[in-house]
């Protein structure tokens, strides 16, 4: 289950609370209301601005990282077309 | 005319199992911190998942990927060291804070290479859940049930996993500075 983080529901946020949050707003793991106000809070503070780039940066450099060798990943590919070869021609 | 139960299997197999083999590399290779090993793995996982086919259900298909790659990996490494299996909480040096004042982080050359050096560097319930969720683009949810963990734990992993990563990436980047190796291993 999710941890809760309360905050309230007018009082914009503050550095601290939008610490605690910040990652599942990058991963968009927030709720519409909440995100809202973290983005608020973004356009107002360089600070957090500065620890969401951070954040978003390595998010995209593991997300987009060394692609796999080309041959590795061909020879799995051919052992899948293998597997449903190997299927068909025993059908 | 109507598809064979056999034709269907093939068909979901080739739509929903072939497309992924680069996702399940990468992160298996973000599992296994070797090549070789990430090979082996997905290669049990194909098998697997080719067994599995009829089984699967069509819904959240990477996740479903992901968790034959995880239980592989698992017997894998059962295999390998028995009795040394654990599935422990500790964080090594993951729940060091980035320092305020530490040297930018943020994109270079090297960045990605960085990066993955980083990661090697995590425990593994810590590269887990970076693997699933950043490499391999899992949401928190499918991630907890494919690690048979809360979604809570997923988070609070992963938050503490790339603090780690935003920490070693700065403390190489001091020491590349200094021109100096930095300290490895958690």
């Amino acid at each position: 289950m999710s941890r809760i983080i309360r905050v309230s529901r007018n009082e914009p946020m503050d550095c601290a609370a939008v610490g605690k949050v910040l990652q599942r707003f990058i991963d968009d793991e927030l709720d519409d209301r909440r995100s809202g106000r973290v983005a608020e809070h973004l356009a107002a503070c360089s600070w957090c601005t500065n620890e969401a780039d951070e954040f978003r940066t390595l998010k995209a450099a593991l997300a987009h990282g060394r692609a796999p060798v080309d041959d590795v990943a061909a020879r799995l590919r051919a052992l899948g077309h293998e597997l449903l070869g190997d299927h068909r021609r025993g059908d | 005319m109507v598809a064979s139960q056999n034709e269907v299997e093939q068909g979901a197999f080739e739509r929903f199992v072939l497309p992924e083999v680069d996702v399940l590399l990468r992160v298996a290779r973000g599992l296994t911190r070797h090549e070789a090993d990430a090979e082996d793995l997905v290669q049990d996982t194909l098998l697997r998942a080719f067994r599995a086919i009829d089984r699967f259900d069509g819904r959240h298909p990477r996740a479903w990927l992901f968790t034959i790659l995880r239980n592989a990996h698992l017997n894998h490494h059962r295999r390998r060291r028995p009795g040394l299996l654990r599935d422990g909480n500790s964080a090594g040096r993951a729940d060091r804070v980035a320092s305020d004042d530490g040297p930018d982080a943020r994109v270079d050359a090297s960045f990605e290479a960085d990066v993955e050096f980083a990661l090697k560097n995590l425990t593994p319930p810590f590269r887990q859940v970076v693997s699933l969720v950043d490499i391999g683009g899992l949401s928190y949810a499918e991630a907890a049930r494919v690690l048979d963990v809360a979604e809570g734990t997923v988070m609070s992993r992963l938050h503490r996993a790339r603090r780690n990563l935003r920490q070693q990436l700065a403390d190489r980047r001091a020491h590349a500075h200094d021109g100096l190796e930095p300290e490895v291993g958690t």
